[in-house]
């Protein structure tokens, strides 16, 4: 990995995220591409105002991720984070996982399976206990 | 009142890679979790409540809030109807 960067992103409208980063907006775009390799999108510097305005649209549970992320992001984010508005050019909303190779569709799957036959814990301890039964 | 989720008695898990490898006791039936739906029931065993449950997975999930919700709620409902999960209401939030 070059190196780490702490990026807050937080959803306030249908594909509308604030950003806050410590970083300039050309890294912060660069990071984003990485992020979302095949998503056009518009990344905006904003007033602190207009931040404001934002943040007001966040939901509680936001704030309340926000106050609890790790100490260390928290204290570079705010003391030095310059805020930006990212808009996805796209009619599909995103969810997805960031991940080290890219981006992974967030979709969880349950699926029901076979058991192969006569897999299981207890049948091998009988035929183990049958040899030990021998000995004594 | 707010809805919690619960693991019952009967199930055993197991990390296997990035799934989950779910046995019901009671029924003797088998469930695979991708690595998504692991980290729904993951934070439903931590938390609890739908509101913890959604936040847990927002925190780790870059995406549409209210889509991810949608996708978190999908997989509880599923987890429900698998017996995977048990549902209760509890008094206060």
């Amino acid at each position: 990995m070059a190196g780490k960067r702490n990026l807050l992103i937080l959803g306030t409208a249908p594909n509308e995220y604030l950003v806050h980063a410590e970083d300039d907006e050309e890294q912060v775009r660069a990071a984003l591409k990485k992020m979302l390799p095949s998503a056009s999108f518009e990344l905006t510097e904003v007033t602190p105002k207009q931040a404001e305005r934002m943040r007001s649209r966040l939901s509680d549970s936001q704030h309340g991720l926000m106050n609890n992320l790790s100490k260390g992001v928290n204290s570079k984010v705010k003391k030095n984070a310059a805020a930006y508005k990212l808009a996805i050019n796209s009619d599909q909303r995103l969810g997805a996982v960031a991940s080290a190779t890219g981006i992974i569709k967030f979709s969880p799957e349950i699926s029901k399976i076979s058991k192969p036959l006569g897999g299981g814990i207890g049948p091998v301890g009988v035929t183990v206990g049958v040899g030990i039964a021998g000995k004594f | 009142m707010a809805d919690r989720y619960t693991v019952p008695n009967e199930i055993l898990d197991r990390a296997i890679g990035d799934e989950l490898l779910v046995h019901r006791f009671d029924t003797d039936e088998v469930f695979v979790l991708n690595g998504d739906a692991k980290l729904v029931f993951e934070a439903a065993k931590a938390s609890g409540s739908r509101e913890d449950i959604c936040e847990f997975v927002a925190a780790r999930v870059f995406g549409d809030t209210s889509e991810l919700y949608n996708a978190v709620d999908r997989a509880l409902g599923g987890m429900l109807e698998q017996g995977l999960l048990l549902k209760t209401e509890s008094e206060g939030a």
